[in-house]
């Protein structure tokens, strides 16, 4: 038979410390896009995320595989130590008013989301 | 930044002191584009250019404009005109190695990486580069080449943890992925430098007390 799929929503809660954290990354490097990690707690029984805080990654060449490997390890390992899990990624583009997906956002946060609950 | 009075100011005075002055129509160029007036500083590096072809600093605002507006292409066909002219202005070969890596076009970021190699083979930074897009492209040729790149990059700057990273992560990949086990006898042994990043790893964060256990259980992986 056929599979269906079932959409759940979700809801989100983002502590100070992570959002302040991302604006700094994105305030240090305001002509450079970055990205950085959410990690935080997931509660399968309200469907809700809370993401509590965030690892910064990058400021420069976004799209290259090697850093990006060694960094997702280690900020699970870092995640697991602190009882937390991986569960988002933040990107900010250059551009103030653009805040389309491009195909690099989608191939990690869907990497990051293979790996995870989420 | 940010501050335009000020910026106006200025040019105007400069504007004032000196009338003609390409300089300055740049300067009136840069505010237009702080004011995301894009139209406008478009037609006034477009007038420059017309009478001044061989602008290279004008020709770049244009690409910086397209940059800023998000028009990744047409950036990259503005950029190869200039280096079609300008062949060896590294500035605009590095800015054209960003454009492709943010479109994924590996090989052709590869090839300018390539040209800054060749006009700089000891800057340990275009070699790191370089080995970073080879091994985004993930073939066994490929990362055998971001293994050596890696290698000349450590050797020109042994404190590149980056690098260091970088090799780590290359002959793991090699030497645990069935599918990129190369057929021919190396010289080197994928596994022996795998030792050896790992020991040199171990090494610089054995003083950072806060990431030695993180890294220790990174060098674990994968293994």
């Amino acid at each position: 038979g056929s599979s269906t799929r079932v959409y759940i929503m979700m809801h989100y809660s983002v502590s100070a410390k992570a959002y302040g954290k991302i604006i700094f990354h994105c305030a240090k490097y305001p002509h450079r896009a970055v990205n950085g990690v959410l990690i935080g707690t997931i509660s399968k029984k309200d469907n809700s995320v809370q993401v509590q805080d965030c690892v910064p990654l990058f400021h420069a060449k976004l799209d290259l595989t090697p850093m990006l490997e060694v960094a997702l390890t280690q900020v699970e390992i870092y995640a697991i130590s602190k009882g937390l899990s991986i569960v988002g990624y933040y990107h900010a583009k250059p551009q103030l008013d653009d805040s389309s997906l491009t195909d690099t956002i989608k191939s990690i946060g869907s990497k990051i989301s293979q790996n995870s609950d989420v | 930044m940010g501050d335009h009075h000020t910026a106006e100011a200025c040019y105007k005075a400069l504007h004032h002191k000196f009338p003609g002055s390409t300089r300055v129509k740049r300067l009136e160029g840069l505010l237009l584009e702080a004011k995301e007036e894009y139209d406008d500083a478009l037609a006034l590096y477009t007038d420059i250019l017309e009478k001044e072809p061989t602008n290279l600093l004008i020709a770049k605002r244009r690409v910086t404009i397209q940059k800023a507006r998000g028009e990744t292409v047409a950036a990259i066909t503005e950029l190869i005109k200039i280096l079609e002219i300008y062949m060896t202005d590294i500035e605009s070969w590095n800015e054209l190695a960003d454009l492709y890596i943010s479109e994924h076009s590996y090989e052709k970021a590869a090839f300018c990486l390539e040209e800054l190699i060749l006009a700089n083979p000891h800057n340990y930074l275009n070699h790191q580069r370089y080995a970073e897009v080879c091994y985004s492209q993930g073939t066994v040729d490929s990362l055998n080449a971001s293994r050596k790149h890696f290698s000349t990059a450590l050797k020109l700057n042994p404190g590149s943890l980056r690098s260091l990273y970088g090799l780590h992560q290359t002959v793991l990949h090699l030497s645990t992925n069935p599918k990129l086990k190369g057929k021919r006898e190396e010289k080197v042994k994928n596994e022996d430098i795998l030792s050896w990043t790992s020991s040199q790893l171990q090494h610089k964060y054995q003083d950072i007390h806060r990431c030695s256990k993180i890294v220790e259980q990174y060098l674990k992986t994968g293994k």
